[in-house]
């Protein structure tokens, strides 16, 4: 009893210890982008402006933005087992997963090998909408404050990048031939490995700001304050598919921010202004449907289940190892800085934004069903009657998998919680942008351009991104 | 616990058993062409047969494969188990001589190779002494036609005519889980050489308890629960 007890812990630590895989990925907000909603337009709306007048000044932005991600390996090895974006998988021959437990058993005389890789890639495009009110120049109680509101249609795309490679074997169950078919297969709920392209379009969160700049000069430099919040606009997360794309949240957020500019150097047409912002929110917790793996390691919540009345009926693990659970992202902090040069109605900004994600914790955790792991080893070499086998994991061969004496049914602690929620996650963007300002009939107008780059500090956590986008304004 | 002993509680309990035959090949040639080794090579050529532990063997066949010999008679094969004997046996494991001291008749040439088929149910013993193997491929039971066994072989159980044995004797009743033995010994490899060039086959049909009153397995079962006691013969 001991020696098996040793024998399992060790089986646990060993897998849980090299490995940690994840069953989310949750990217960066467009609205709580920075760069989207600053770039060019912070220095539109301090220093374009009419001359004084009676009422608010109003602002209005619209940008068109395409952003792809790059380097999907590293994400896609938080998808896998043993942090890599291939793993290969096999019938007993010590691969890193075992295919049987995925379902995969060839006929005698055969044995299934295949190594299966991923290289998951976002693709984003749609428009950032902006609305600023200004009441600096009123001269009444609400004269130095400001509102702005921001959203985003997003249309988001994510293909997951699945390929394999089949060396030997077939599968004999009826569905599953091969990997790809076992880990997109009709049995599971939730978790899919898919290879098609999964689409959202939406309204992302809205952003809502609630300014007072208690330092303001006629340059435009100033100094204020905000409160932020965000309006979630998002459905819940289902969690069918592994790398699903989803547009809007369902948390809602609050937070302060800085925001201040300085005018370091002013001739008659040429200027040279340094911005910066910064904000922390907070955001709330929400209903999700997450899947966790079991301290058995990777991808265990993929291990077949049975029921005690039925050893022998096999159900899918991931369809009891997925449930509604309460996440907290918590904190966030968004840091922009940027310089701006002005030369006659000629713009030219280069701007740095640092963003930082808390990771996720979880509130309540889940209560299971009454189901054990599948005593995999009684099926194949006892072959008197399946019990359960409480140390199972995935890259067990049949005949290393230990059985359990009597039924045990898995219980909540045995769930890894950190493999369904989000870790946290750091990212540094440069951004370079270029526009051009002009009046109107007293209508002030921008047209911009701009181009950045998003460098990932933790790449499994948060992709490399590149991103293009045009930029349109008015003010008023 | 003795294989024997769960065979008969299962008995008692009525317990449904399965009946599995699979077979086994050894394709690599076995070879007597030294002038100088009585020995075979290899000696012995091994078949591991990976079957449920808890199995019962209830039939043995063995299939010879490419059979040729200069001098048939000169030639003496041995199958050995895995297992200890089901009774007390001098040689250590379950064993049955196949061939000895057979046909004296014309060469089998190596141009012409026969396939033996041994098992109980054979209608005939191979070929004695005064007759010839056939041309063509066929099914016998093992026989043995002389009492005299050379020395690697001394107290293996012998089948008709030198003895009694046969595979239902030697083999029925044990487990049969693990690497089963081919000896081939030339008695005479100065005027005999020979070769079955495709190896063997071990054929084994064994029961293993299935269906437990009261056990889960009689219930609903899955299609991979299914898919994985086809794979492991069950």
């Amino acid at each position: 009893m001991k020696s098996k007890f040793l024998l399992c812990l060790a089986a646990v630590l060993n897998v849980s210890l090299l490995c940690a895989s994840k069953t989310v990925f949750v990217p960066r907000s467009i609205t709580h982008d920075s760069t989207y909603e600053l770039s060019l337009s912070n220095y539109d709306i301090y220093h374009h402006r009419p001359v004084a007048k009676c009422c608010p000044q109003v602002n209005l932005y619209g940008s068109y933005f395409f952003q792809q991600s790059r380097r999907g390996c590293e994400v896609g090895s938080s998808f896998l087992p043993c942090e890599s974006n291939c793993v290969t998988v096999g019938e007993n021959d010590g691969s890193t997963v075992n295919s049987t437990l995925l379902g995969i058993v060839s006929p005698a005389g055969q044995n299934f090998r295949s190594e299966v890789c991923v290289n998951p890639c976002r693709r984003l495009q749609g428009a950032y909408l902006q609305a600023h009110l200004d009441f600096a120049y009123l001269d009444n109680w609400c004269r130095g404050w400001w509102l702005d509101f921001a959203s985003a249609v997003v249309n988001a795309r994510h293909s997951l990048g699945l390929t394999e490679c089949v060396t030997s074997g077939e599968g004999s169950v009826e569905g599953i031939k091969n990997a790809l078919d076992a880990l997109d297969n009709n049995a599971w709920n939730y978790n899919h490995f898919t290879n098609r392209r999964l689409c959202k379009t939406g309204l992302d969160d809205i952003q809502v700001k609630l300014g007072y700049n208690w330092y303001y000069n006629r340059c435009g430099d100033h100094v204020g304050l905000y409160l932020v919040g965000t309006i979630p606009t998002g459905h819940r997360r289902c969690n069918r598919f592994i790398f699903e794309p989803t547009v809007g949240t369902r948390n809602g957020a609050v937070g302060v921010g800085l925001n201040a500019d300085w005018t370091l150097w002013n001739q008659c047409n040429q200027s040279f202004v340094w911005m910066a912002d910064v904000k922390y929110r907070y955001l709330f917790r929400s209903c999700e449907w997450r899947s966790f793996d079991l301290c058995n390691g990777d991808w265990s919540r993929f291990l077949p289940v049975v029921r005690q009345e039925e050893t022998a009926f096999t159900l899918p693990g991931i369809n009891f190892f997925t449930h509604k659970v309460k996440v907290e992202p918590r904190g966030q902090v968004d840091f922009w800085t940027a310089g701006h040069y002005r030369w006659c109605n000629y713009n030219l900004e280069f701007g740095y934004n640092l963003w930082w994600r808390q990771s996720e914790c979880i509130k309540c955790p889940p209560t299971l069903c009454n189901v054990g792991l599948f005593d995999l080893n009684g099926v194949a070499t006892l072959a008197i009657c399946p019990v359960s086998a409480n140390c199972l994991t995935t890259c067990q061969t049949t005949t290393s998998a230990v059985s359990d004496s009597s039924f045990n049914a898995v219980t909540s602690d045995r769930l890894n919680l950190s493999s369904g929620l989000v870790d946290r996650a750091l990212t540094h963007k440069v951004y370079g942008a270029l526009g051009y300002t002009f009046d109107c009939c007293n209508v002030g107008s921008l047209i911009g351009i701009g181009g950045s780059y998003e460098f990932a500090q933790c790449k499994r956590n948060a992709f490399d991104h590149w991103a293009v986008w045009a930029k349109l304004g008015i003010s008023f | 616990m003795n294989l024997k002993k769960l065979i008969l509680i299962c008995i008692a309990l009525n317990i449904e058993a399965a009946t599995v035959t699979r077979r086994f090949t050894n394709g690599g040639a076995i070879t007597f062409t030294s002038v100088l080794a009585n020995e075979a090579t290899p000696f012995p050529s091994t078949i591991v047969a990976d079957i449920p532990s808890n199995a019962t063997i209830t039939r043995v066949s063995v299939e010879l494969r490419s059979f040729s010999a200069t001098q048939p008679n000169q030639v003496t094969v041995l199958l050995r188990a895995p297992d200890p004997a089901p009774t007390p046996s001098v040689l250590p494991n379950a064993n049955l001589i196949l061939m000895n001291n057979t046909s004296n008749g014309a060469a089998i040439p190596v141009n012409n190779p026969i396939t033996l088929i041994l098992n109980d149910e054979a209608p005939a013993l191979l070929p004695n002494t005064f007759s010839e193997y056939p041309a063509t491929d066929t099914t016998r039971r093992p026989a043995s036609y002389s009492a005299i066994l050379p020395a690697p072989f001394l107290g293996a159980n012998q089948p008709e005519e030198a003895g009694t044995s046969t595979f239902a004797s030697s083999f029925n009743g044990i487990n049969g889980n693990g690497t089963w033995e081919l000896f081939v010994y030339n008695n005479f490899p100065d005027n005999n050489q020979g070769m079955f060039a495709a190896g063997w086959v071990l054929e084994l049909t064994y029961e293993i308890p299935d269906i437990i009153p009261g056990c889960s397995i009689s219930g609903r079962r899955s299609a991979l629960f299914d898919a994985i006691r086809n794979k492991f013969g069950i």
